[in-house]
């Protein structure tokens, strides 16, 4: 469905990720791992459009949309979700489910439409004339999400959608999206939380500093040492059913550089 | 009774234009969170347009409306995707301030060369005489134009609070990342409320041509109070602009004919600061207050400049041997001397500048009213009251620093746009407080018979010596401020720009520092303003007003903000080439208006920060000889 290859792309011409080269089957999840500022967001949003590629390709559905611009990957069904939320905060929630409908034309963001998907999250269903801005995180996550499937996605770029929320809500979006993958959406999953999000996935996909450095079966990714020590904590993080992995992950990290003196 | 009802039909008139304006302000906000200075002088090219076409082309003047409004906004939509969307889409807010400053100059200028000087009228669109009814009198125009307002409010009411196309407009407004993320694309929405403005200011031009008389630089004047009626009536609110803009209409208006015409915008202006201070977002406020300006997070950023620790002390020698031994010597008896005068005089004020802007972030429009406290104050001492120049340059300071004072207090929560708007609202108030207090300041002709500056006898009269007086002062002014710069307090300065709540954690006393800021910026344009008017032993309300405000933020601009030594080029640029290029004199708005945007644009750490490189290379040439002795 979606095919990346040997896409650099970056900052005012200076390339953040090089080489890259993925693909997301359709009804597939795939997992993209890596730590801060290795460059999953950077891909996400050269996969949307929001930055131009420097080399490679990119195609979606057969077509090849390395020079499309948003608008037209949205049309086609490639929704990004973007990290942090971004909701509008000045619109209310059903004004912000409805934009996610922006390029289905009028007929198609009827009120029962915003309605139908604003069903599917409890914590937006009877918030519907509140400001964006006035949502907790784990709403306007969810609104974030909810405003994706307005578009009638047949992709979705989930960018770090678990970022800063409560363990129980964590939960419901990844519940959340193994239900989206259920009905036959694919999902690129981009999280710091190695453990719940490989363990959802098909896929897994580890890019460091820019490049990818692994990718195969989920569980291939999941059992391969070196990722279980970098980026699932070295006890395996069972105690807390894998919350907060990537932190103790990221803590070993650190703790075997300052051994290491580097 | 019967005379004040004539009255308020006046200020409804009045206030229909106003409310027009800033229809367009709002719209512009609405969409891409910024503030569009042009609009004004939409409304001024379309109406000279109409007039050539009625004059020279015996054109029916509906007819030729119609095409100045389309001819208009072809106009905005080439300036448009020329100017304002890419400077969207790299500038922070403060600085579309600044390049939309440069788009009005660059209107009015082209208006000067295209109809020139002259002040013109249309003729009404539907017979002279006006309508009487009840003993009142209503020019047909007036209801054209009510008629106009009242279907522009309705179209756009509906437009943004009912159509897809509007709910896009705020998204774009809200957050531009995400907009375009649901398929809006950004840029195109950007242009087209850019177009839409421009064409409502278009309309509004024709239609009010005929009950007022425009020339080239009266867009200025709507431009301002279009502004100030879009932040009487809370900015991007709909219902606010048309509220706000009857509101300043009929006061104005009234003021006018029961207390004094010259102060009418006096009052007006002072209706905007007591809104600005106690109810910032507006009368009518549009959604909820946003905590934080989102679109200022990623967008501020400038070119660190850095002349080195052993180059800076070279490159100081030279300069102080330029300023007090070159410069003299080579322009000496030449008509260059009199603008090298001035470009110091000015420098000094463009340096207060530099400090609050450049180094502590803060926007002001207001400049040069504090020159005209400092100029005003010592001159009327020395004229009125026979009291030394030193003397009146000291109260004009003393002066200025309580009203730098009470200006900091009240403005200390406003940032970005508001403060901007409440610093012109100075400036403009100190403007109209020039002009209306005729007994003491001499009016509009200005104030006669200024002695030049004298210290102890000593008098300042020969252009040499007053050279030297402002060599002095720029000199003793330069070095201070160096220090203080590279000291702790610059990068407190420079902190709080970045992120004033990030500095308030660090323990910056903010709004001390901002007070401080405030000070030293308004004591420079107050010394430099007593210096100017000892300079040309007469002083006027327009040598020191709004429109040098303007120009020394452009001056600032394209020297390079933020490097204290850099507006020196901006300033010598825009002071000397007039000079030099005399015959074409009529080119010069037209010239600063495009050096600002071009610089704002492209070379945002302007003619400094292109130097620097050089300057660099220069100081280490300089110094290389002497890092072989030992």
């Amino acid at each position: 469905m979606l095919e990346i290859s040997g896409l650099a792309a970056g900052y005012d011409g200076r390339a953040v990720i090089s080489d890259v080269s993925l693909t997301v089957g359709a009804g597939e999840i795939v997992a993209l791992i890596g730590a801060n500022g290795a460059g999953k967001s950077t891909l996400a949003r050269t996969v949307s459009g929001l930055l131009p590629a420097l080399a490679g390709r990119i195609t979606f559905q057969g077509q090849d949309i390395t020079q499309a611009n948003p608008a037209a990957r949205v049309r086609a069904g490639l929704i990004h979700v973007p990290e942090g939320r971004q909701v509008f905060a000045g619109l209310t929630v059903a004004e912000n489910i409805e934009l996610g409908g922006y390029t289905l034309g009028a007929g198609e963001t009827s009120f029962e439409q915003v309605r139908a998907v604003a069903a599917r999250f409890e914590a937006l269903a009877n918030r519907m004339g509140a400001y964006a801005g006035n949502l907790s995180g784990g709403q306007q996550q969810m609104l974030a999400i909810a405003r994706g499937l307005m578009a009638r996605p047949r992709l979705l770029i989930l960018d770090e959608p678990s970022l800063g929320l409560a363990p129980s809500l964590v939960a419901e979006i990844f519940r959340l999206v193994g239900q989206l993958r259920d009905q036959g959406i694919a999902i690129l999953l981009s999280e710091q939380n190695a453990r719940m999000s490989l363990r959802i996935a098909d896929h897994g996909v580890v890019i460091e500093n820019g490049r990818v450095v692994l990718s195969g079966a989920a569980q291939a990714v999941l059992d391969a040492p070196d990722i279980a020590a970098r980026y699932l904590g070295l006890d395996g993080g069972a105690a807390v059913g894998g919350m907060g992995g990537s932190f103790r992950a990221r803590f070993a990290d650190e703790l075997r550089r300052t051994a290491r003196g580097d | 009774m019967l005379e004040a009802v004539q009255i308020v039909i006046g200020g409804v008139l009045q206030g229909c234009i106003f409310a027009l304006l800033a229809i367009g302000f709002s719209l512009v906000h609405r969409v891409a969170s910024a503030i569009n200075l042009a609009q004004g002088a939409f409304c001024i090219v379309a109406a000279l347009l109409t007039a050539t076409l009625e004059q020279s082309y015996d054109v029916p003047v509906m007819a030729g409306g119609l095409v100045a409004v389309a001819v208009t906004g072809c106009l905005a939509a080439g300036l448009g995707a020329a100017v304002f969307v890419p400077g969207l889409r790299r500038l922070p807010t403060s600085s579309m301030f600044i390049l939309t400053a440069g788009l009005l100059t660059l209107l009015e200028g082209g208006s000067l060369v295209i109809w020139g000087s002259q002040s013109t009228t249309l003729s009404s669109f539907s017979g002279e005489r006006p309508i009487h009814l009840a003993g009142l009198l209503v020019p047909t125009q007036g209801l054209w134009l009510v008629g106009l307002t009242l279907v522009v409010t309705l179209v756009q009411g509906v437009l943004l609070a009912r159509t897809r196309a509007g709910r896009a407009f705020r998204a774009c407004a809200e957050n531009p990342l995400a907009a375009s993320l649901m398929g809006i694309g950004v840029g195109r929405m950007q242009l087209l409320s850019f177009v839409l403005a421009a064409a409502v200011g278009a309309l509004g031009g024709v239609v009010m041509g005929p009950i007022t008389s425009f020339q080239f630089d009266t867009g200025r004047m709507y431009t301002i109070f279009g502004f100030i009626a879009a932040v009487i009536g809370g900015i991007g609110s709909p219902l606010g602009a048309v509220a706000g803009g009857l509101f300043l209409g009929i006061a104005t208006q009234l003021a006018a004919a029961y207390v004094s015409s010259l102060f009418s915008n006096a009052l007006a202006l002072v209706l905007l600061l007591a809104v600005l201070v106690w109810r910032p977002s507006g009368l009518f406020s549009a959604g909820p207050t946003r905590r934080q300006d989102v679109r200022d997070e990623p967008r501020v950023q400038r070119a660190v400049i850095r002349i080195g620790r052993r180059q800076g002390p070279v490159l100081a020698v030279i300069g102080a041997v330029l300023l007090f031994a070159g410069v003299p010597w080579a322009l000496q008896g030449s008509g260059l001397m009199s603008s090298a005068i001035i470009t110091l005089i000015v420098f000094v004020s463009v340096l207060g500048l530099d400090v609050l802007m450049g180094y502590a972030g803060q926007v002001s429009l207001g400049q040069a009213g504090f020159m005209a406290i400092g100029g005003y104050t010592a001159s009327v001492l020395a004229v009125q009251f026979h009291l030394p120049p030193l003397l009146g340059t000291l109260v004009g300071l003393a002066i200025s620093l309580l009203a730098a004072t009470v200006m900091a207090l009240g403005t200390m929560r406003l940032r970005g746009l508001y403060l901007a708007i409440a610093t012109l609202a100075f400036g403009l108030l100190v403007d109209s407080l020039t002009v209306g207090l005729e007994s003491l300041t001499g009016g509009p002709s200005g104030l006669v018979g200024i002695p030049p500056f004298s210290v102890a006898g000593f008098r300042f009269d020969t252009p040499l010596r007053a050279y030297y007086l402002m060599a002095f002062v720029l000199a003793v002014a330069l070095g201070l401020l160096a220090g203080g710069m590279r000291g702790s307090f610059g990068r407190a300065l420079m902190a709080i720009r970045a992120d004033p709540l990030a500095a308030a954690a660090l323990g910056i006393n903010v709004p001390r520092h901002k007070l401080a800021v405030f000070c030293i910026s308004a004591g420079l344009g107050s010394i430099s303003g007593s210096l100017y008017a000892f300079y040309f032993q007469f002083l006027s309300p327009e040598m020191v007003g709004t429109p040098l405000s303007l120009q020394m933020l452009a001056m600032l601009v394209v020297g390079g903000e933020g490097t204290l030594f850099g507006p020196l080029f901006g300033v010598a640029l825009l002071t000397l080439l007039p000079t030099l290029f005399q015959p074409l004199a009529q080119f010069k708005t037209l010239g600063s208006g495009l050096l600002l945007i071009v610089f704002s644009l492209y070379l945002p750490s302007g003619i400094f920060g292109v130097l620097s490189g050089d300057l660099r290379l220069l100081g280490g040439r300089l110094i290389a000889p002497l890092r072989v002795l030992p």
